[in-house]
Formats: structure tokens, sequence, C-alpha cells
């Protein structure tokens, strides 16, 4: 047998390792549909514990909205489950197509084709449009599908420290020899929240000739005016060259994703990129539901105004009692903690006190930035917010850290 | 053959040679025996089957420089050390963290 005992003890001695490391991670068990309120079992076998989410991607609040339900319901009815297919064998339906083009326009870009994930997309870009004289350069804070991305492709890999725009210059000069330079960047990275200086990228990338990569998956919905996302916000729509996303944050939170942009290099993802070529079609039923989602979101700002809304006041709040967030503009708001058990510990309490959060710790985060991360939602109403700013203010409390900053809060739990 | 053959060389005691000396003194002498084998160690058959299935092959002799830390690994070539070692340190630094999902 190939799966000997040996074989099997050592497996279960690296997963030992995890759980020693406290690396290990657990589900937890949600009851019912994903939202502001959500029911959570944990630990398994527990009693469902009724909780505010404070730690999805539900952005826009449209995970669960009736009409994308009824959307993707309508969908399933008129388009069927599955297609049993890849895309370019007998898997694509008029409603991909349809879209791929609302895609385009919402996006602003020339043309856009769909992938199972925007992890997929990430997977599979790179390799389908660049070659071995070529060069990516990319911020060190990159999403870890883009890192997989990098690595499947031939190019070469650099990058730059991040956001971190002189190094970015020296890096376009150092590598002026290549047939492309690449500069890849994260829309809103997820770790901190902050938002790339796409404006200050796209004049160096016109400057030093470059193109430029975008992974929009924690802007697209609600960043910008419109909700367009980190282009929009920077004022460069039509200036980037690749757009990625995802369908699975904002934008209905369901699954699936894109890439959109020149029009030749979406037409090099179609007829190259693997994950396309070699996985299933997106499911009708979430095509049916993102479309859903689009309208809703060219129909009105009133969610991404809500959800902006919704950030300053919880920044405003957190920060007035005292505790040190990270700074920026995204509805990702990570509160500063430094020290692994502390965030740890603090999230098992605001769970106590029905606040569901995530502590992030190394080698997620660096080491020495232990937080819990915060995520905001259109669905908050100003009562989830107050409840939560009360837990936060109870459980900082406890622990002695309200308006104490890094050098203190180290002194008192360690690195 | 079932077993390579091997020679053993001997240092005089007053020859200070680092774990890079060897290293290097090792990887010449193997270049050496590589080159004179003239194919006969089955390396002609592998170029001839890529070839077959049209495969352009170069090949040459090379650095490498290999980087692991707990799940991640990277590996890079190159023409000189300096050069090999410059292209890991490009390649690790895309590990700086785990990131954020």
């Amino acid at each position: 047998m190939a799966f000997s005992t040996t074989i099997r003890q050592a497996y279960q001695d690296e997963l030992a390792g995890l759980r020693t490391a406290g690396l290990f991670k657990e589900e937890r068990y949600i009851l019912g549909p994903q939202g502001a309120d959500i029911e959570v079992e944990f630990p398994a076998g527990a009693d469902g514990r009724p909780v505010i989410n404070f730690c999805a991607n539900n952005y826009l609040g449209l995970s669960s909205h009736p009409d994308v339900v009824a959307a993707a319901r309508r969908g399933l009815e008129t388009h069927g489950y599955g297609l049993s297919s890849v895309r370019f064998i007998c898997g694509t339906q008029d409603i991909h197509r349809k879209l791929e083009k609302r895609l385009t326009e919402f996006l602003e870009t020339e043309d856009t084709l769909l992938f199972p994930s925007c992890m997929d997309a990430n997977a599979g870009c790179f390799e389908a449009i660049l070659g071995e004289e070529d060069v990516m350069i990319a911020d060190r804070l990159v999403h870890a599908s883009i890192v997989d991305g990098m690595r499947l492709c031939k190019a070469m890999r650099d990058t730059y420290k991040h956001s971190d725009m002189g190094h970015l210059r020296d890096k376009l000069i150092e590598h002026q020899d290549k047939r492309i330079r690449m500069i890849i960047t994260d829309g809103v990275f997820s770790m901190d929240g902050d938002l790339a200086k796409l404006d200050e990228i796209v004049a160096l990338a016109e400057e030093y000739n470059a193109m430029v990569f975008l992974d929009d998956s924690h802007a697209s919905g609600f960043i910008g005016k419109t909700g367009r996302g980190t282009h929009e916000h920077c004022g460069v729509m039509g200036k980037i060259d690749v757009i990625t996303t995802t369908m699975g944050k904002g934008l209905g939170g369901a699954s699936g994703g894109c890439v959109s942009g020149r029009r030749e290099l979406v037409e090099m993802c179609r007829q190259r990129a693997r994950p396309y070529l070699f996985s299933n079609t997106v499911a009708p039923m979430i095509v049916a539901g993102t479309l859903k989602v689009l309208d809703l979101v060219f129909a009105s700002t009133e969610r991404r105004d809500r959800l902006e809304a919704n950030t300053s006041y919880w920044r405003r709040g957190l920060t007035e009692m005292g505790l040190d967030l990270k700074q920026g503009e995204s509805p990702i708001v990570p509160v500063m903690l430094y020290n692994a058990k502390l965030a740890q510990d603090m999230a098992r309490d605001l769970f106590a006190e029905g606040i569901y959060v995530v502590g992030f710790f190394f080698p997620v985060v660096p080491q020495g930035a232990a937080r819990i991360r915060t995520q905001l939602s259109a669905a908050h109403t100003q009562a989830h917010l107050d409840k939560g700013l009360a837990a936060f203010r109870k459980v900082a409390g406890k622990y002695g850290i309200l308006g104490k900053g890094k050098r203190e809060i180290m002194e008192m739990y360690g690195k | 053959m079932s077993h390579p053959r091997t020679i053993e060389v001997a240092l005089p005691d007053c020859l200070e040679m680092s774990a890079d000396d060897l290293n290097v003194l090792s990887t010449t002498l193997q270049t050496i025996i590589t080159l004179m084998s003239g194919g006969c160690d089955g390396a002609e058959a592998h170029l001839q089957r890529m070839h077959d299935q049209r495969w352009t092959v170069e090949w040459g002799l090379t650095w490498i420089a290999r980087a692991r830390r707990d799940g991640s690994y990277e590996e890079a070539t190159g023409p000189t050390k300096q050069e090999t070692l410059a292209r890991l340190g490009r390649l690790t630094s895309l590990h700086e963290v785990e990131g954020c999902p």
C-alpha cells in the first residue's frame, strides 16, 4: 500500500506541527445565508451563536440580496445547472458572453474573459501573455494568486518594495533591456486595506514603456465614485492594460473571476490561459446572478455610498476609543495589536460578545504586525456598527490597550 | 553498470579549502568527466528523444542556488554565483509574507 503507516505518520506529524505553531485553520460553520447577521456553529458541534459578521468580503451586501437570488434562480431554470464542458468546446452560453460585455462596460476596458475564479485568472494570465524575454515587476504585497501565476510564467520575476515608487522606478530602469515590462499590483491590498498609487504607477509605466496589471478584487463595485474600482478612484480609467477581478466579493460573493483589458491580451488568455482552457465554465446560475448585481451597481451608487459612510463611521469610532488602526480609505480596517496571542485572544472574546472577526498573524502578516482585520459592508446598519464598537471598547478595555500605541502594546504583550 | 564509479583525490594538509572551494573543485572535476563522456552516459539519447519531439534544447554548465523556508521553495540558475544569488533574491522577495485572502 502506497499510503503506508510511515507515510501516514509523517503527514500526522506535519499537521501536528501546524497546530503547535498556531497555524492550523479551522472552519466555522455558518447556519444560513451570508449577511451582516449570521448564526455560527463554533466549535463544531456547539449550538449556533448569533453574531454580527465583520470579516466577510460582502462589501456591497449583495451576497443574499433577494433580487440577486431571484435572478440566479431564473438563470438556473432557463439555462440549467451546469454545462459539463469547458468554454471552448460546448460550455459558452449567450449569458456568458453577455456578462463579459457587461463587465467590459463596467470596467471600461476593451474585452473581458470569465474564469472560474480570480485565483484562476491570476494563475493563468501571465503565462498566456508574457514570455521568457519579458519581466514582471510586482509589488511585494500582491495577492498569493498573483505569486502563483508569476511562478507559472517563464518571464523574469522581480519585485518592488510595497508602494515604493522610487524603488519601482529603479526596477523599470534596470529592466529596460527586456521586451515587455509589466508592473503588477493589487488595487486594494487585502492585508492593510491600503490603495495602490495607481496614478503614479501609470505615470511611471508611460515614462518607462511598461504595461500595468491590476488585481481589483477588493475594489470592484465600490472603490471610486461610481464603484468601478481603483482605476476610477485614481483617475486612470482606460490606462490599465490588464484588470483581474472577482465576482466572489463585492459583486455578489458567489464565485467566478475575469481578465479584462486590451483586446489582444484578453484574446491571448482565451487561446492560452490554462485555467480557462482546462476547467469548467462558470455555472449559469452565477452568471445570471452577477448580471443582476451589475444592474444594481449600474443603477445606483447608494450601496457603495453607504459602505463608504459605514467605513468612515467605523474608523472614527475605533480611533476615538483609542485603538491603533492602519490608515486607509477602503472598507478593510485592520486593528493593530502586534502580538499574535493578543490578536487571537481578542478575536475569541469578541466572538463571545457576538462580533465575528478574525486575528491575523505571522506568516500571514509580517512578524510583530498581528492584527484583527475588520471588514465593513453596506449591509451593516447603524445598530450593527454601534454594537461592534461597544464590543471592541469592552474587549480592548479588558486587555488595557485603549489609547495605547505600538510601542506600549508591544511592551505589555511582547512582539 | 549498476553503480557510478568514483575516484578519490588526496588533498594536502597544507591546502586550506573552504566548503565553497571544495564544491567548485568537485563540480569542475565532474564537468571534465561529463565532457569526456562523449555520450556514453546516455545523455545523447535523452537529447535525441527531445529533438524527435520537436523540442529545441540548449544546455550548458551553470550555477544553481536554492532557497527553502517552511513550505516555500525557490530555485535560480545563472552564469555566476553573484548573478544566481541575485536572481534567487528576486524570487524570494515575492514571499515576504503569506498574505491575507
